[in-house]
This record gives C-alpha cells, sequence and structure tokens, in this order.
C-alpha cells in the first residue's frame, strides 16, 4: 500500500511537472529532450534511445541501444552515442512543419560480444599485431529531417523523420586504398529514423 | 502550407529517393557491419568448386595455382585474375588464407565477386584476419568447413586452419588429429599437399603442435608439400629436412603467385611474377 501511494505520487508529480514544463520550471538537464526510433544505419536492424538538443537545437547527442536478430544477420547488440548537427538554418514549410535539408553526424558505436576487441587482448597478441579496436566502429553520415510540431497539449509534442546515408572507418579505409576498384557509392547504406518529443 | 512548401517537400524527396535508387544493385540498409546474412549464391563456395574440380577429366599433368595475402589489395587481386585466365590448362586455384582485412562479410563478398572472375574453380582456405570480429562464421557461411579436403588427378589436398594465435594457442588448432585421419589413405594417392595459412615454423602457430604437424606429414609416405602464406614473403625449402618442401607464397601486393605442377610422383613449383 505504502509503494502505491508512493508510486501515485510520483505519477502525479509528473503531471504537475509536464503541465508547468513549459512555463515555469525549467527541464532538469539530465532529463531527455526527445527519444529516437531508427532503422539500420550500421548501428542496429533497430535501434532507440534518448536524445539531447544543445547548440540551440542546432546539434543533437543520442544514445541508442541497436539489435540485430538472428533473423536479418544477428544477433548482435550495440551502444551508439551518436552526434549530428545541422549546419543550416531549418527551412519552415508551413507554420508547425520545418525542414532540415542537411545534418551531419559522427556515430561512434560498440558492438558487444566475445569475438570482439576494443583493443587486442595484449595476453594473446604481440603489441601492434592488429592495429585497431573490432569492437568500435566511428562512423560518419548524412541526412536530412523533416519535422512536425503538435503543440503542448498533445502527448506527442513533436515529431521529425529522418534518414541519413552513412560509411564507417573500415570501409573508408578500404576505398582509400581501391579507389578504382570499389564504388564510391557502395560505402553507403541507409537509415531511417524518428524523433519523438514527448 | 504555400506552393513553394510543397516544391521544397517534392524536391527533398526526389533527392532521398535518387540517392535510394543509386543502391538498387544492392541491399541500401545494413543493420551492422558485423552483419552475417549472406546470399544463396555466396554460400558453401568451396563445396562448389571441389565438385567441380573433382569432375575435371583425368590429364598427365595437374598445374594448379597458389595465391596468399590478398587482404584488401583489389587492384592486385584483378590483375592476377587477368593473369591466370590468359594462362592455358589451370586446374584450379588454391587462396592461403586472408581474404580479409577485418574478417567482415562485405570484405568477403568482394573477395568472391572478384575471384568469381577466375574461369577454374577457387578454393579459399582461412587466414588469421578472416577470423576477427564475426569473420570464422562468415567464412564458415561463405566457404564451408575450415578443416576440409579434397583429391583431384590422383592427388590429395588436404586443408585447414592453422591459425592458433587466434585462438590463443588453445591447443585445438591445428587439428593435428584430424589431419593424422586425413593422411591416413595417403597410400591411395600419388601426391599429397597441406595447404593452411601459418606455417608450422612461425611464431602464430601453436609451438606445443609443430612437432605433431612436422611429424604427420614427415613420417606419411607421399606428402609432397606443405603450402602456406601469411608472413608475406617467398620462402622454399625441405625445412625440417625430412623430405617435405614447405612453400610459402607471397602476398598478392608482390604480383606473384606459386605454379605447381604434379604427375605421376613427382611434382615442380614455379614462383610466377605479373
Amino acid at each position: 500500500m505504502k509503494y502505491l501511494l508512493i508510486g501515485l505520487f510520483i505519477f502525479s508529480s509528473t503531471l504537475v511537472k509536464s503541465g508547468n514544463s513549459d512555463s515555469t520550471m525549467a527541464q532538469h538537464w539530465l532529463i531527455p529532450d526527445y527519444m529516437k526510433v531508427q532503422f539500420a544505419g550500421n548501428i542496429g536492424f533497430l535501434s532507440l534511445g534518448p536524445g539531447y538538443w544543445y547548440a540551440g537545437k542546432r546539434m543533437e547527442l543520442d544514445i541508442m541501444y541497436g539489435y540485430v536478430p538472428k533473423s536479418v544477420g544477428g544477433i548482435l547488440h550495440s551502444l551508439t552515442i551518436k552526434n549530428t548537427g545541422m549546419p543550416f538554418k531549418s527551412i519552415q514549410l508551413g507554420e508547425q512543419t520545418k525542414l532540415d535539408p542537411l545534418t551531419l553526424g559522427i556515430p561512434v558505436s560498440y558492438t558487444f560480444g566475445k569475438q570482439f576487441f576494443f583493443v587486442p587482448p595484449k595476453d594473446q597478441y604481440p603489441s601492434r599485431y592488429y592495429d585497431y579496436s573490432s569492437a568500435l566502429r566511428i562512423g560518419f553520415f548524412a541526412g536530412g529531417k523533416i519535422t512536425q510540431e503538435f503543440g503542448p497539449h498533445y502527448l506527442i509534442r513533436e515529431a521529425g523523420l529522418y534518414y541519413e546515408l552513412g560509411t564507417y572507418d573500415l570501409l573508408i579505409h578500404n576505398y582509400i586504398f581501391n579507389k578504382d576498384n570499389l564504388r564510391f557509392g557502395d560505402l553507403f547504406s541507409l537509415g531511417i529514423g524518428m524523433q519523438i518529443k514527448f | 502550407m504555400s506552393p513553394w512548401s510543397y516544391k521544397s517537400i517534392s524536391v527533398s524527396l526526389a533527392i532521398s529517393i535518387t540517392l535510394v535508387l543509386q543502391f538498387s544493385c544492392k541491399d541500401p540498409f545494413q543493420y551492422n557491419p558485423n552483419e552475417v546474412l549472406l546470399p544463396d549464391d555466396h554460400k558453401n563456395l568451396n563445396q562448389k568448386s571441389i565438385s567441380a574440380i573433382e569432375a575435371q577429366p583425368l590429364k598427365d599433368t595437374l598445374n594448379f595455382i597458389v595465391i596468399a595475402d590478398p587482404h584488401h589489395d583489389y587492384e592486385n587481386l584483378e590483375d592476377f585474375v587477368g593473369k591466370v585466365n590468359s594462362m592455358p590448362d589451370i586446374s584450379f586455384v588454391l587462396v592461403a588464407g586472408d581474404l580479409t582485412s577485418f574478417g567482415l562479410q562485405t570484405e568477403f563478398i568482394t573477395f568472391c565477386d572478384i575471384l568469381h572472375e577466375v574461369k577454374v574453380p577457387c578454393v579459399a582456405v582461412i587466414g588469421n584476419h578472416d577470423i576477427l570480429a564475426k569473420g570464422e562464421f562468415v567464412y564458415k557461411e561463405m566457404f564451408g568447413p575450415t578443416d576440409f579436403s579434397f583429391h583431384c588427378n590422383g592427388n590429395k589436398f588436404v586443408c585447414l586452419n592453422s591459425n592458433s594465435r587466434e585462438y590463443n594457442f588453445n591447443g585445438l588448432v591445428p587439428d593435428v588429429g584430424w589431419l593424422n585421419q586425413q593422411l591416413a589413405n595417403a597410400y591411395e594417392f600419388n601426391n599429397i599437399f597441406v595447404i593452411s595459412h601459418i606455417a608450422p615454423f612461425d611464431a602464430d602457430f601453436d609451438s606445443n603442435l609443430e612437432q605433431g604437424y612436422k611429424d604427420a606429414l614427415g613420417q606419411t609416405e607421399n606428402v609432397r608439400m606443405s603450402l602456406h602464406g601469411h608472413s608475406h614473403d617467398y620462402y622454399y625449402a625441405d625445412h625440417y629436412y625430412d623430405g617435405v618442401m614447405y612453400l610459402i607464397t607471397d602476398d598478392i601486393k608482390d604480383r606473384s603467385f606459386s605454379l605447381i605442377k604434379a604427375w605421376d610422383q613427382s611434382f615442380t613449383t614455379e614462383k610466377i611474377s605479373y
């Protein structure tokens, strides 16, 4: 009973908080600004996680957990820290609709599993035997986003749809040595996702 | 919304669709660099090659080629393909490991698509780089077991995984017991060739298994050669003075390969540059 009351109290306090958040109370910096759900894009078949706006909403920092089920090439689990910037001013398409014609980002992704090493194990390999990390990938992408605002009285206040064309370090490495033999376009693959602000 | 807005949306949609169509020849969506999901025509390739090799008509002399360590050197690999296709009477190509640099599926596919242009069957042995990340899993999906054997023209070829360091020298790689089993019927063949990526006298080969490997070959009649790559250098010697020749083929970057001719109970080997 005690826990139920505590739960009710916390629940009601969030209602009060969310009711006031736009006007009087500044949101605690740890509370995420939005959630992202993404399909593909080298960070999981599906990936999901909270994110933060900074630099006047021109930059985004996401922390995303990604999963690849067995049926599509897994099982793989990964954690990605994704930094995205929008170098151009948003184009206002309507009163509540805006387009970010270009987004640029750097996802740093760690895939979990005993077959991957962050650095080659020292007890197994001489120094510099393998000069890279098989678990950690640094990527790069360019994309775009369209955002629709719904307003403070809706459960979803703002929703964005985005796409990203991305590649990563190892593909770039192999391409640099094979500019005549590999197709530049083959470096890139597509990711699409949704950004939701509650 | 103003007409201008619709225009802007259609322009950005058009750009996106163009970008997507760019990928029409391959899957535009990649889930993780380490995903393993091969199309059916990229599966079990060693067995397909072996079936083709074993169906070849008998010849007086068998000519086959060994290359090693192509890694991501696609330019020299493509030139090699051209060179092989210009040579008459080659029965097959053996790749002595390190088909990739990072063990990624995408690298395996690029390698395989280049070698697909070779007019004769190709058989690939696993190298240490091919074990990185999910590489061993990709190799097994794409080529089959890491230890296997086949025969051609009265010769037996025993191929195995000798990348001991990748398993932290656990005493199980290479599988010397399996090797001895494979050599048990050696007397039925004119010549036996054993192929693996890492030579037994290399620091990356399990030193506890070196003696077993060397004895298995040296004490079996008709074992002629032990073929390797890995050291990125050419080496050819009767390393243990037991009558078995150890041949290390240089990497693709050196633009050279080994041509081996086998007839009756004899053979020759030649380093060919291109």
